[in-house]
């Protein structure tokens, strides 16, 4: 069993101390970040806060900044030495929790409303970028690669425009996405060469191109 | 407020819209964010019935009774085979959509009929599972959202990241709840005419040998219990037989349930003998039960397990179509990466654990989700009697959506028939939360969770018997006493060990609940296996272990299956 070194950037809301902190950890060769964080808190200190829910990929809680990009600590394997930092752009609320309410807050804005006559569990024929958009696990690290997006409320970001097109795409959709797709500054993804997602969801393809073609907004690719 | 809601996965949610958009003003409150809990990490598979197939409600229920080995509370699984189709319908209500043929119809393509279930009536929604559910969970939640500073209009106040410490009785019900705000360290009093519990099972007591998300602690059983409400069958754990034995940080994560074998699949013990064939039709207790039998006696794979051998479905042309739509499945992914590319293509065997995957026992209501406390109402996981000894794939999906929206129907019309009970200033219970932060100890609470994990998962676990439950009841009372001796920083904002320190002392409680109900029952039924009683005892195939508690002490007992 091997050791390998962490240094992880602290941050203690109640006094405002932010700084970096070092830990050895043993680790075997299959291990990944999030089992040295939970070895951390098993055994060497439990005052470290980070989220985590599934221990594999499929919850989306363990988002983080692992050696400068943005990754799922549950996926990610341990290297002699790692760097870790809470998800950039978004408000660190402790150590590496950061506050999901400025998405959340974004996301409660977009609201259902079906065509009249729609049957749930009847004939209806989905799209199929709809349901790849659908498996969206919001780890929020796409954030962190929108050259976009910069914590601002004024403009949703790939994760917010993934499921206002989620909506857009459901056949029996009674909402005026376009409209709200331009509320949320889609204009800005004009220019953009397209959206990186950890899961490989085509988010550009299928959710940002249909509406910025509904809205009326050109894009060059 | 009308009702309040505990918990963020499925039951909750459903419980939550319902009551909401019948005009009721409702707090979710959620220890993770709406969304999260198993039901987000579910596959997705989900019941729904097919006639055209011979399906029936009484075939149905029929299998869940033979499935359960008839401990089912007889009225609750009645009204899930009346009403199987129900929870595909509100899930596709919220916006999900499982997957459709050519023509636009539900598509009943699926990757395997699961084991105890006579007729393939499983619905599949791939490439999202559990998450593409989630986020329409999520969605129906945004239609209804109000602030905190809206609450007389009927809607959904969320609080995400709060997790629930106490309940609240006055005038003997259901009059609120303590909930302590992670991000904000702030105890707060949500004081309500009914309460709807749906904080899902308890696998996270055999961490890491569990595939369940680390909310699963068992919070509402003990929070329900402590406010006088009755359990039943808590022995009954479901361990699902595959679950990845190593590397370490997927110990325990799911692989799949029987039907995965195919055909052709096969286990074989650490010796390479052959212990079971023609596994893919039978229930999952069956399996497991076999397996712990090996694990028992020693012959195991060099990580603890046992060889679960696909090749043999290589072999026929329908085996090779299993491996091509297996592929589809996440878990194939996991097993490329830990047991490597000839694993992955089956043409080695995989070593695999059984893993602790749902709790069949939980809180004893009627057919309207009501416990015997006034106010206080059930559904999804935590639920009791719905699934007997044992519980069939794809039925919980449609649990939680279907008692979901009775529980949520049924608290708002209690909270409207009786009001809310007189305002309280629950002083103590709130100091009770407030005095944790800064209390001074020997060690951490999540040092005493450590134990406790690996007191389960050998003593309680897979298989049991009178000496070891024993020792673990003896162990339990002394861990407890190390809880109350932990220390927490005193730092208010999401502070970790304060929610190590909440969850202990609940998954304590928990933890005795199971050993104690394992204790009395003397027989080997359904997930509940006893070394020391291997076999079933034809008078207590009849009877539910019953638990509740007394002047703060628990009690277990007897009680008749309830046939109505
Ligand atoms: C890997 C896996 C795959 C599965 N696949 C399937 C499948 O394909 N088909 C099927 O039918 N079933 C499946 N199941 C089972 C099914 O997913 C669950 O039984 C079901 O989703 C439980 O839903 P629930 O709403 O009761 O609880 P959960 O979805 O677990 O939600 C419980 C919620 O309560 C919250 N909570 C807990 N304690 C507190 C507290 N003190 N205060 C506030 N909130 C609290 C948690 O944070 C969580 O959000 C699977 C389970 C697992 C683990
Ligand atoms: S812990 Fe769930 S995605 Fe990493």
């Amino acid at each position: 069993m091997n050791t390998v070194k962490l240094r992880i950037r602290r941050y203690l809301p109640d006094s405002g101390q932010a700084y970096w902190q070092e830990y050895q950890v043993p680790a075997g060769p299959d291990e990944t970040v999030l089992s040295a964080l939970l070895y951390i808190r098993e055994h060497l200190d439990s005052t470290l806060a980070f989220r985590f829910s599934c221990r594999y990929k499929h919850c989306g809680l363990c988002g983080m900044e692992i050696n400068g990009r943005a990754r799922l600590a549950c996926l990610t394997r341990l290297k002699a030495e790692n760097t870790i930092q809470p998800l950039p752009k978004l408000p660190v609320i402790r150590d590496l929790v950061v506050d999901r309410q400025v998405i959340t807050s974004l996301l409660d804005g977009i609201r259902a409303s079906w065509q009249e006559g729609f049957q749930p569990g009847g004939k209806v024929l989905e799209p199929p970028g709809r349901r790849r958009l659908a498996a969206c696990n919001e780890c929020l690290c796409c954030l962190s690669y929108c050259p976009g997006y910069q914590g601002e409320s004024s403009f949703g970001g790939p994760l917010v425009f993934a499921r206002l097109a989620w909506y857009f795409l459901h056949p029996a959709d009674g909402g005026d996405r376009p409209l709200e797709a331009i509320g949320l500054g889609i204009h800005r993804c004009q220019d953009c060469p397209g959206c990186r997602c950890l899961r490989g969801i085509p988010v550009f393809r299928e959710g940002v191109r249909p509406l910025l073609a509904a809205a009326g907004i050109g894009h060059a690719g | 407020m009308d009702v309040v809601c505990l918990g963020g996965g499925g039951a909750a949610v459903a419980a939550a819209v319902t009551a909401a958009r019948l005009g009721g003003r409702i707090a979710l409150v959620s220890k993770e964010p709406v969304g999260y809990g198993d039901t987000r990490i579910s596959l997705g598979f989900t019941l729904y019935p097919n006639p055209a197939g011979g399906d029936s409600p009484e075939a149905l229920l029929a299998d869940l009774l033979v499935g359960g080995e008839h401990l089912n509370s007889l009225q609750l699984t009645e009204l899930i085979a009346l009403k199987a189709g129900r929870a595909v319908e509100m899930v596709e209500e919220f916006g999900h959509l499982y997957r459709r043929d050519r023509e636009g119809n539900i598509s009943r393509v699926v990757f395997a009929r699961s084991g105890g279930h006579r007729i393939s009536r499983t619905l599949s929604c791939p490439p999202g599972g559990g998450v593409a559910i989630a986020n329409a969970l999520r969605a129906a939640v945004q239609g209804l959202v109000v602030s905190r500073t809206d609450l007389r209009h009927a809607g959904v106040l969320v609080m995400e990241e709060t997790v629930a410490c106490r309940l609240l009785l006055r005038e003997g019900r259901i009059a609120g709840v303590v909930c302590l705000d992670l991000a904000r360290g702030e105890t707060v009093v949500l004081e309500c005419g009914a309460l709807v519990m749906a904080t899902g099972g308890a696998g996270w007591l055999y961490y890491p040998n569990t595939d369940c998300t680390r909310g699963a602690t068992g919070d509402g059983y003990a929070l329900a219990a402590e406010a006088g409400a009755e359990l039943q069958d808590m022995e009954q754990v479901q361990f699902i037989p595959f679950g990845f034995t190593h590397p370490s940080s997927i110990r325990g994560i799911h692989i799949g349930e029987p039907s995965i074998a195919g055909p052709r699949g096969v286990l074989k013990n650490g010796e390479g003998k052959v212990v079971l064939a023609d596994l893919h039709r039978m229930t999952r207790a069956a399996v497991t039960r076999v397996m712990a039998l090996e694990l028992q006696a020693g012959r195991t794979t060099p990580h603890g397990g046992l060889w679960l051998d696909l090749s043999g479905n290589l072999q026929e042309a329908d085996g090779r179509q299993l491996w091509e739509q297996s592929r589809q499945r996440w878990a194939m992914d996991c097993v490329r990466r830990a047991y490597g590319e000839r694993a992955y293509r089956w043409e080695e065997p995989w070593e695999v654990v059984p893993t602790s995957h749902y709790c069949m026992g939980g809180l004893v209501t009627d057919a309207h989700c009501a416990t015997r406390v006034p106010g206080l109402y059930a559904a999804g996981q935590v639920q009791g009697g719905i699934h007997g000894a044992n519980r069939l794939g794809s039925v919980s999906l449609a649990e939680v959506f279907i008692f979901g929206e009775i529980a949520g129907r049924e608290a708002l019309a209690f909270s409207r028939r009786h009001g809310c009970p007189a305002s309280g200033t629950y002083g103590e219970e709130i100091q009770a939360v407030d005095k944790l932060f800064g209390r001074r100890g020997e060690e951490t609470p999540v040092a005493v969770k450590g134990r406790l994990h690996r007191l389960m998962w050998e003593q309680v676990g897979l298989m049991r018997h009178r000496a070891g439950l024993l020792s673990a009841l003896a162990e339990i009372a002394r861990l407890r006493e190390q809880a109350a001796q932990t220390r927490v920083v005193p730092e208010r904002r999401y502070n970790p060990e304060i929610l190590d320190v909440l969850e202990l002392s609940r998954m304590l409680d928990v933890a005795e609940m199971i050993t104690a109900a394992a204790l009395l029952r003397e027989e080997t039924r359904g997930a509940h296996l006893r070394e020391d009683f291997p076999e079933p005892v034809e008078a207590l195939g009849t009877k539910n272990v019953v638990q509740w508690m007394e002047n703060d002490r628990l009690q277990t007992g007897w009680r008749e299956v309830k046939a109505v």
